[in-house]
């Protein structure tokens, strides 16, 4: 795994909540692949290798999370763009109410650990 | 400067593509899967070159072994719920029933012989020691051979529980 944006310790803890970023990427508009490894980079999270966001899409596309469609693209084949289904919004929204908790309680953990420091 | 893809990073992405193309199929693709595969390849091939342009390897976008290291695995199973991603699991698996298959095989073979034996006691037929002990042996043989059968039959159809 790359050590850009976090290394190991970043990579692990992105593992359960990758499925929710990319979720929310695609609730905004509309991507294909490239883009969302694109955004991911822009966002900071350079750890995250674009091509673990192949399975991960497929998967969500397999739970009926995200939709799928191909469009003509100027720059060579059509490219498969991924949208959000509304049970993909359901599951956004407990993934943005679950991790509002998780770091709610470990950032008190943290800073009062880095108080006693 | 405009980044271009390098000779040597076109080569590259072929031989992975190629990989990734020849792990897929294996499995048993119909033809909307087989359809959608290559779409699928194709889009990746543009992802490979974009990043190639950009000065990343195609082992930095994927994995330093996107096959082995269950990329094309991952990918393949996302698709296809019914196919397992790790091959270490479906061997398993597969030994685990074959064991289970032994198992029951065996105690239906002793069920049966003894039953024989109780219906046999009382008409006055008697049957002697080797030739139970033959049974028995024959039995386990057959049962034997019909694990490897349905082993060898899996295997063929490249993993794919149907």
């Amino acid at each position: 795994m790359a050590s850009d944006g976090g290394g190991e310790r970043g990579s692990r803890l992105l593992r359960g909540i990758l499925d929710a970023c990319l979720l929310a990427l695609v609730a905004e508009q509309d991507r294909y692949g490239y883009e969302l490894a694109a955004a991911l980079r822009q966002a900071g999270l350079g750890m995250v290798r674009d091509g673990s966001i192949y399975p991960l899409v497929s998967r969500l596309e397999a739970k009926g999370l995200l939709d799928s469609y191909v469009a003509p693209s100027t720059s060579g084949p059509g490219r498969r763009y991924y949208r959000i289904t509304d049970a993909g919004r359901r599951e956004l929204w407990e993934a943005r109410t679950t991790w509002k908790q998780v770091a709610t309680g470990v950032d008190a953990i943290l800073h009062v650990s880095r108080q006693g420091d | 400067m405009e980044p271009r893809l390098r000779r040597s990073d076109g080569a590259e992405i072929d031989v992975q593509i190629e990989r990734i193309d020849r792990s897929w199929s294996t499995r048993d693709l119909t033809t909307a899967e087989r359809h959608e595969r290559y779409e699928r390849l194709d889009g990746l091939r543009e992802h490979l070159e974009r990043a190639a342009a950009e000065g990343r390897s195609p082992e930095e976008v994927l994995n330093p072994d996107p096959v082995a290291f269950a990329f094309a695995a991952e990918w393949g199973a996302a698709r296809c719920p019914h196919v397992r991603a790790d091959p270490a699991h479906r061997h398993r698996s597969s030994r685990r029933a074959a064991r289970a298959g032994s198992v029951l095989g065996g105690l239906l073979l002793l069920v049966g012989l003894g039953l024989a034996w109780t219906l046999l006691d009382g008409t006055g037929v008697s049957v002697t020691w080797p030739a139970a002990v033959v049974l028995v042996v024959l039995g386990a043989a057959l049962t034997a051979l019909q694990v490897r059968w349905s082993n060898r039959a899996w295997a063929r159809r490249g993993g794919v529980t149907s």
